[in-house]
This record gives structure tokens, C-alpha cells and sequence, in this order.
């Protein structure tokens, strides 16, 4: 077979990749920067010990996903402009995506380790599984790179997709709470604990001690699952003008 | 050097260019004719794989083109609309699509630059419509690309910018000698560059010939106003043109000895027609139904 795939377009549409959203990593710092600025302040003008800050690594994940979406219509059609061929482009995309969600990671451990010495500080991490920073570093590159994954694929689908099936998807997902609430009512409760229930032993859950490992593991394949997802939807798609 | 295999592409269930076999040499300029819609675009798209063809395959140097990154940069394709990221500086422009292309002439793009007048530190979005076609030509023209893809390329350009324009493309043809494809619906500005023309009509080929061998298809006979409406009696008149006692009417057949000699006779002119007037004759529905 031919080879057909091109290292240096993968290289240099990766640096575009990067580049051409380097503003993200900016924003990231900035927000959660000023959240601990906030926490210190609130901490030295409250005596009682009891305020502080919370969530920060929440902050890397809502813009993780939001990046999921943004990067992909403007660079796919660039790509296609200049000769990339689609897997090259999902090649490059992945590359991207693994080294912004380290980046983010980074960015987002040292400032939680800076709010640990400074202030109270809770991370949705330490208070599902406690806290060991080598454990939450691998735990929050994962979550960032499946939410950077979740939005990518959010975004194929509707690049995809016409107005009709975008309506009917965007309906679909409306109804998805109230027909999950609608069978939970008709097996009196059963259904939702056996979601809950597998939701739980996924992420680790159901020992008396929290297993990150478990959710470490649950990330990684649900990251591969919306890989190859998003694989089926860039190779067959077209450029849309 | 491009060969296109029993090409169809279709939108849902229309058709939009159906068994298209095409080739396109090395060391040719080609025009690539159409009315709007006819599928110029579409083949555009599928050569450079920005789309798929439902059937058929498509050959750059004899690899196959689909989804092939060495195939495709031989390619370098501007396109009608603007798919640049809109916030892209025209410098940067510049220097990202070098990467891609490795003799991509940076010189030669700043030259162009100076040429057109376009401010390369100007986003995209702040150019106008002209500038952006420029913008797309500079990068084109500089790319160096074996085959240079030029979709509606002088849209929103003045004339002396289309003049410009023209001069570069003929100036890089003789300094590369490599294919070259104009799609356009300027159909007389581009007669006296292109050699060869290809005449697509809903999504068929209805013309593929050098632009000699497609004016033969037609003539124009002109002169004093009586005498042409007498010579143009028992001929298929295809256009025609009065200016008082002169009349220019194009007849739509190929030019015989008798025609030479009726002409001769009535001391008429013969010459040779617009090739926009062919071009009309070949795309007309209304005149292929009246024949």
C-alpha cells in the first residue's frame, strides 16, 4: 500500500492547531488566576477559617469541552484547502488535543497546588476521590482530553448534519431526562438505581474506598470510544463553503 | 497528468456531474466553462478531495488522488468562496500555507504583494472582496503547485488588477510550464490565455477541445447590412449584431469553401467568433431545443 499520510503536514498542521488557539491557554490561566485571587481575599478578610475556593479544576474542564468545539470549523476546512487529507487532519487534530489537555492540566495542578498553600481549596477530584496531586494530574489530563473529545464529536455531528437532523438530534437529547424519568416511574425506581449504580462502579465508586484508577480507566475508553466516532464522521466528510 | 475516471457526484439524489472522464495535461492552460451550476466547482472539489465523487476515481501522476497528502500537494486550488480562517492576517496566511508547500516562493508572494497593494497585516475579514481573491491568487500563483487551480478568480477585482492578473498567471505558465486551470464565467477575458477548453453542461462534458478547434464550430460573416441578410438566408444564425448599414451576424456551423465564396461574392468578411458566443450557443437550452 502507498503511503499516503504526510509527517510534515501532520507536524505543521498540528503547530497551526496550536497556534491558532494558544488565546485558550490564556483565558484558562486568567480565570482561574483570578479565582484564587478572589479565594485569598475572601480567606483574608473572613477570621472564622471557614471560606475559600472550590471547583477550579471545573473551570479546565467546561473550557475543554468548549475547545472540543470551537477548533474544529475553521481548521478542518484550512486543512482541506491545503492539500491535508482527512486522516492527516484527524492525526494531527488527536496530537493537538493530547497536548492541550496536558497544558490545561498543568496550568490548572499548579495553581490548585498554590491555592492548597494559600487558602482552603477543594478540587471536584479531592472530594470524590481525596487528594494525591499524581493521581489527580493523570485523573483531570484524562477528563480534559474526553470533554475536549465530547465537543469535538458534538461539533462533527452538526458539521455533518443538515437543518432537519440537527433539530431532530438537538430534540432528541431534550428528551432524553424525561424519557429516562418516565422509565424510572414505570420500574418504581429500579431503572434509575441501576444507572446510578453502574454510573458509580464506572467511576470507581462502589468499594468503601473511592478507586480513581477505575475512572482513570472509564476515561480513557470512553476517550477512544469518541475517537473512533469521530473518525467515522472526519473521513467521509466534505468541504462545506 | 490529472485523469478523471467516469466521475459522478450526486447531492442526495440530484446529480451533479455524472461520468465525467477528463484528463488535463502538463504545460497547459485550460478553461474550464460552465453556466452556474453546471458542476465546475464540483469536479474542482473532488480533484483537490474536498469532497468524494459518489463513483469513478481520480489520478494525480498515476496515484490515486483521494485522501493522498503527496498526490495533493502537487495541487494548489483557490476557491470562489473564502475558507481561510477569517481572522488570519494575510502575512500569516502566508507563512502557514508555505509550510504545506515546500517550494512555495515567499519572495515571489511579497512581490505579488507590492503588485496588488495588499496590506499584509490586514486580517481577512477587514479585506474586501477583491482583496480576499487576491489574497487567494497571491497564494496560488506563489505556491509553485505542478497544477494551479484558479476558481472564479478575479472576483470583485477592478480591470487593471485583471490585467495584472493575467500577465502573472501567462509570466508563471512560461516560467513553470505547469498545468494550469482557469474556471471562470469571464468567458472573453481568458480566450487569449487558455489553450485548451473544457464546456461542462449539467454535470456533462459537452466540450473538450483546443480553443481553435472550438471557434471552428462557428463563424462571423459581416459587412454592408443587405448583403449579409442575403448571405445569411438559408445559414443558422446564432447571434447578431447592427450598427446602421453594418451587420455582424454568427452563424452557427463551420466555415465551408461555399461560404468562403458566397462571401467572396458579396464582398463580405468571414472571421472567427467570440468564443462567449459559442460558449452561448453550446450552454443555450433554448437554442439546443430549437435545433
Amino acid at each position: 500500500m502507498n503511503k499516503t499520510i504526510s509527517k510534515k503536514k501532520l507536524l505543521h498542521l498540528t503547530k497551526f492547531h496550536v497556534r491558532s488557539t494558544y488565546y485558550y491557554l490564556f483565558i484558562i490561566t486568567g480565570i482561574l488566576l483570578f479565582n484564587l485571587l478572589i479565594a485569598v481575599l475572601i480567606t483574608s478578610l473572613d477570621n472564622t477559617g471557614e471560606s475559600g475556593s472550590g471547583s477550579l479544576d471545573s473551570v479546565t474542564l467546561v473550557h475543554s469541552f468548549i475547545l472540543g468545539i470551537v477548533f474544529f470549523y475553521s481548521t478542518f476546512k484550512f486543512a482541506l484547502l491545503n492539500g491535508v487529507s482527512r486522516r492527516t487532519y484527524y492525526l494531527s487534530s488527536l496530537l493537538y488535543l493530547v497536548i492541550y489537555s496536558f497544558f490545561f492540566t498543568v496550568i490548572t495542578s499548579i495553581t490548585i497546588v498554590i491555592a492548597e498553600a494559600v487558602t482552603n481549596t477543594f478540587t471536584i477530584y479531592s472530594l470524590m476521590y481525596g487528594y494525591n496531586f499524581i493521581s489527580m494530574f493523570i485523573w483531570l489530563f484524562l477528563a480534559c482530553l474526553f470533554f475536549e473529545l465530547l465537543g469535538w464529536l458534538i461539533s462533527c455531528v452538526f458539521y455533518r448534519t443538515y437543518k432537519k437532523a440537527r433539530l431532530i438530534i438537538s430534540v432528541s437529547l431534550l428528551l432524553v431526562i424525561p424519557i429516562f424519568v418516565f422509565i424510572n416511574y414505570l420500574s418504581n425506581g429500579a431503572f434509575g438505581i441501576s444507572v446510578l449504580n453502574f454510573i458509580s462502579a464506572i467511576f470507581g465508586f462502589n468499594s468503601t474506598i473511592p478507586n480513581p484508577f477505575i475512572a482513570m480507566v472509564t476515561l480513557l475508553v470512553l476517550s477512544l470510544i469518541l475517537a473512533g466516532s469521530i473518525f467515522l464522521l472526519v473521513r467521509k466528510a466534505g468541504i462545506r463553503e | 497528468m490529472i485523469a478523471l475516471n467516469n466521475i459522478t457526484k450526486f447531492y442526495n439524489t440530484k446529480p451533479a456531474v455524472t461520468n465525467i472522464n477528463l484528463e488535463f495535461e502538463k504545460g497547459y492552460i485550460y478553461g474550464l466553462l460552465g453556466r452556474n451550476g453546471a458542476g465546475k466547482t464540483t469536479i474542482i472539489n473532488i480533484i483537490t478531495n474536498r469532497i468524494f465523487a459518489t463513483e469513478g476515481q481520480v489520478f494525480i501522476d498515476g496515484d490515486n488522488a483521494v485522501e493522498n497528502d503527496f498526490a495533493q500537494a502537487k495541487i494548489f486550488s483557490m476557491t470562489e468562496k473564502s475558507s481561510y480562517p477569517s481572522e488570519m492576517k494575510v502575512r500569516d496566511g502566508l507563512k502557514w500555507v508555505k509550510g504545506f508547500y515546500n517550494n512555495f516562493d515567499t519572495q515571489y508572494a511579497n512581490k505579488l504583494c507590492k503588485l496588488f497593494n495588499i496590506d499584509t497585516s490586514k486580517s481577512l475579514k477587514a479585506l474586501s472582496t477583491g482583496y480576499n481573491s487576491i489574497f487567494k491568487l497571491i497564494l496560488t500563483l506563489a505556491s509553485t503547485a505542478e497544477i494551479m487551480i484558479f476558481d472564479e478568480p478575479v472576483l470583485g477585482l477592478d480591470a487593471n488588477y485583471r490585467e495584472i492578473f493575467y500577465k502573472e498567471v501567462l509570466k508563471r505558465f512560461a516560467e513553470l510550464n505547469n498545468t494550469i486551470i482557469i474556471s471562470t464565467h469571464l468567458i472573453e477575458e481568458i480566450s487569449n490565455i487558455v489553450e485548451k477548453i473544457i464546456i461542462i453542461d449539467e454535470g456533462k462534458i459537452i466540450a473538450n477541445a483546443s480553443t481553435d478547434e472550438i471557434k471552428e464550430n462557428a463563424y462571423v460573416v459581416s459587412g454592408n447590412k443587405t448583403k449579409v441578410e442575403e448571405f445569411i438566408k438559408t445559414r443558422k444564425i446564432l447571434h447578431t449584431e447592427s450598427l446602421g448599414n453594418y451587420l455582424a451576424v454568427t452563424i452557427n456551423d463551420k466555415v465551408s469553401s461555399k461560404d468562403l465564396h458566397d462571401a467572396k461574392t458579396l464582398d463580405l468578411e468571414i472571421t472567427a467568433p467570440k468564443l462567449q458566443e459559442v460558449f452561448i450557443k453550446l450552454t443555450s437550452k433554448e437554442k439546443l431545443d430549437n435545433e
